[in-house]
């Protein structure tokens, strides 16, 4: 090849990269007009049609903007490593554990600003925007909130010569019947039981039923052994002592998911169960014919009334992110009434917005027969959330294992209490030194 | 000669540097990170021994190697005798033997979740198919899941169905030794129990120490049956009072759900040494019992 060719073909080479160069820089203009914003989700198939439903009422009415869901699944850590390397969506679902974690290491970006028009945080359920709140700035919103309540078995009720239509409204009361329904066989293994409440998810709640609670909102420190937690460890621990350590652990054994067909409150071997609200869509597919009731968790007198626990999980906007106002603006179209309705509806829940629970049509419309009751509950002084404290898995996660000490009896209640304050206490002195909180 | 170099360097680049990004560099932070308290979104902040000397003191890291040493001491020797066991069955002439062999590896290909969902129902106390077997003769089972005496048993139970990899090993091992052996041992009047002590075992055992190190490594980070098992609803995470939570169970929690990313370094090179120290261990004592053929020769 002479001199002169690969000089030719060198000169139309570097052509061909400025055109196609020129071309980019064209479409990045044109693609600068138009937003695209993604929000990572990880919902059922029925929820996430409702966010896809109101995303796409977003896009119709938006020119510009396109909000796009994206499921992803292994959202926990994939969202943290999302986090660390900068390469964030512009707005996500995350787990209400996971918030105060998030919100403190300044993770997050402060919503306060999008909530000031139609919508503002005075509208929301106080309970569920104080648990976002850290610092005085709002760093997450709630999504689908769930209360949780006591569902029973009105067919063994009748069979034990109770009145199916009054459930337990004291925690005394509730013993009582626990005793009254649950049957041994012969040779004294367990045939069916009132209730595990020590089998519970979220088990925590049951603190705060007898008047004790695991944080103290004023000063901000952890209360898991106070003496009202202790009263209720001493009662789970003796409802385990009357049926047998091993009887239990057995039973236990035999306690399938309450996703499954084989679950015990489905089968008639457990009267009670607490539930949250989703329950209701659980029994019309495992059991619709089961003669059910719901009411408010039943009460020691110490504890205030309209005592509830709540969950929810939380939409965020990372610190990071490329479109933070308009994934606001979106954040601000969800919870107008018509998209709020609509995710509720979905979700099978009530809205985090106060006055569009009141909307007697609302209440007409939704699936749920009692969505009235739930939603009041949530809206009560009383309605609690768990700790929003940064190690709150961490917290969780231990209060499992002590209370199982004390069930099983490696521990006493106290000692089980007392270890676990020390435990977690340690390690939230540990997290507040690092992050300078102190 | 030099460009020689260059460009075999230059060919290799695309190895060497996926090795020295995805290898050796997590290896070496890992290592700096034991020393630190990291949560994956802030820097890493020196803490010196602090992960080191916390790790003594934490009584679930005990828990969770207790567990894994259990698993170890019991549950290995038996899961190795059994595909042993099964390798000797398969391995003799009768009819229908292929399907056999087939039907003891599949459980093998099934994806771990499937087993692990699979064995949580065949496992439950009351409807579980164990129970129902058990009761044919007479025996209230336990429960399986539900009960911390019960819960690692059931699990080396799960262990020892799935020993399709190790049988396949052994199968083809005894496949290697020769029937000259067998057939001067028939000419002495040897008894099977005889032969299968003075020849097969001998002349297997190298593959022995290798599925025994294959099962060390794989006891020592142990994981996923038991944490399926244990996420599923209607059991405690990590089994009742703890008794089902493996080292790398505990590892995993404190990296991923406490965010400790620290901490779970040191754990990880504290698992690192244990595996190494005891794979070191049961290859120098092998000598004592391992037979190597070619050097006898």
């Amino acid at each position: 090849m002479s001199k002169r060719t690969a000089f030719c073909i060198m000169v139309c080479l570097l052509i061909a990269s400025f055109t196609v160069w020129a071309a980019g820089e064209g479409e990045e203009a044109a693609a600068a007009e138009e937003i695209t914003l993604s929000y990572w989700g990880l919902h059922g198939d029925n929820y996430r049609a409702a966010v896809e439903d109101v995303f796409a009422a977003y896009n119709e009415q938006t020119p510009g903007v396109t909000v796009v869901y994206e499921q992803i699944a292994d959202l926990w850590n994939k969202f943290i490593t999302a986090l660390a390397s900068g390469d964030v969506p512009d707005f996500s679902f995350t787990w209400s554990q996971t918030l105060a974690e998030y919100a403190l290491r300044g993770q997050l970006a402060p919503l306060d600003e999008y909530f000031t028009g139609d919508v503002t945080k005075d509208d929301f359920i106080s309970t569920l925007v104080d648990f976002a709140t850290h610092g005085d700035e709002l760093y997450g919103v709630p999504i689908y909130p769930w209360t949780w309540n006591l569902y029973w078995n009105k067919a063994i009720f009748q069979e034990a010569g109770l009145d199916p239509e009054s459930p337990p409204t004291t925690i005394e009361e509730l013993n009582e019947y626990i005793h009254q329904v649950t049957k041994l066989s012969e040779d004294g293994f367990i045939e069916s039981i009132g209730m595990m409440p020590f089998a519970n998810w979220d088990v925590y709640q049951w603190f705060y039923y007898f008047g004790g609670s695991i944080y103290d909102e004023e000063t901000g420190a952890l209360t898991l052994n106070h003496p009202k937690n202790v009263e209720m460890l001493e009662w789970m621990t003796s409802l385990v002592a009357d049926w047998g350590v091993q009887n239990v652990q057995r039973f236990r054994g035999a306690q399938g998911g309450y996703d499954t067909e084989n679950y015990q409150f489905w089968t008639g071997r457990l009267t009670f169960d607490m539930m949250g609200l989703w329950n209701f869509e659980f029994i019309n597919r495992f059991k619709p014919d089961l003669e059910w009731g719901v009411a408010a968790p039943p009460l020691n007198p110490g504890a205030p009334a309209g005592t509830i626990l709540m969950t929810c999980d939380y939409n965020v906007i990372p610190a990071q992110s490329k479109h933070p106002k308009e994934a606001g603006d979106v954040l601000k179209f969800w919870y107008e009434q018509e998209s709020a309705t609509r995710i509720a509806y979905g979700f099978g829940t009530y809205t985090p917005i106060v006055k569009w629970n009141r909307d007697p049509a609302f209440i007409a419309e939704h699936p749920n027969p009692n969505i009235k009751m739930f939603s009041e509950q949530a809206a009560g002084p009383n309605a609690f959330m768990s700790p929003p404290v940064p190690i709150a898995n961490f917290v969780l996660t231990e209060i499992n294992a002590a209370i199982e000490e004390a069930i099983y009896q490696v521990k006493t209640p106290e000692q089980a209490l007392n270890d676990l304050q020390a435990k977690a206490e340690e390690e939230y002195a540990k997290f507040k030194r690092r992050y300078n909180l102190e | 000669m030099k460009r020689r170099i260059s460009v075999g360097l230059l060919f290799a680049s695309p190895w060497l540097v996926g090795m020295v990004v995805f290898r050796f560099y997590p290896i070496g932070a890992s290592i700096y990170n034991s020393f630190t308290e990291f949560d994956i979104v802030t820097p890493p902040f020196f803490v010196g021994l602090e992960n080191y000397a916390s790790l003594l003191r934490d009584d679930v890291f005990w828990v969770s190697l207790q567990n894994t040493i259990y698993l170890f001491l019991i549950g290995l020797p038996i899961t190795v005798a059994v595909a042993l066991f099964v390798a000797m069955l398969l391995n003799r002439r009768f009819p229908g033997v292929r399907v056999s062999r087939a039907i003891f590896y599949l459980p093998s290909v099934v994806p771990i979740v499937v087993i692990a969902i699979v064995w949580r129902w065949m496992l439950d106390a009351e409807v579980g198919m164990l129970n129902a077997i058990l009761q044919l003769v007479g025996i209230r089972g336990p429960g399986w899941l539900g009960d911390p005496r019960w819960i690692k048993p059931a699990l080396i139970m799960i262990n020892c169905w799935l020993i399709g990899d190790l049988m396949l090993i052994f199968l083809a091992s005894l496949k290697d030794v020769s029937p000259q052996l067998y057939e001067a041992a028939d000419l002495e009047g040897a008894s099977p129990v005889r032969k299968t002590l003075a020849i097969t075992l001998p002349m297997i055992s190298p593959i022995i120490l290798f599925n025994v190190i294959i099962g060390i490594i794989r006891t020592f980070v142990y994981f996923d049956i038991p944490y399926i098992m244990t996420t599923t609803a209607g059991v405690t995470y990590g089994g009742p009072l703890r008794s089902a939570t493996f080292y790398s169970m505990y590892l995993y929690n404190n990296a991923f759900r406490f965010y400790k990313m620290g901490y779970a370094s040191a754990m990880a090179w504290i698992l690192f040494i244990i595996t190494i120290a005891v794979t070191l261990f049961v290859i120098r004592r092998s000598s004592n019992w391992i037979y190597y053929e070619a050097e006898n020769r």
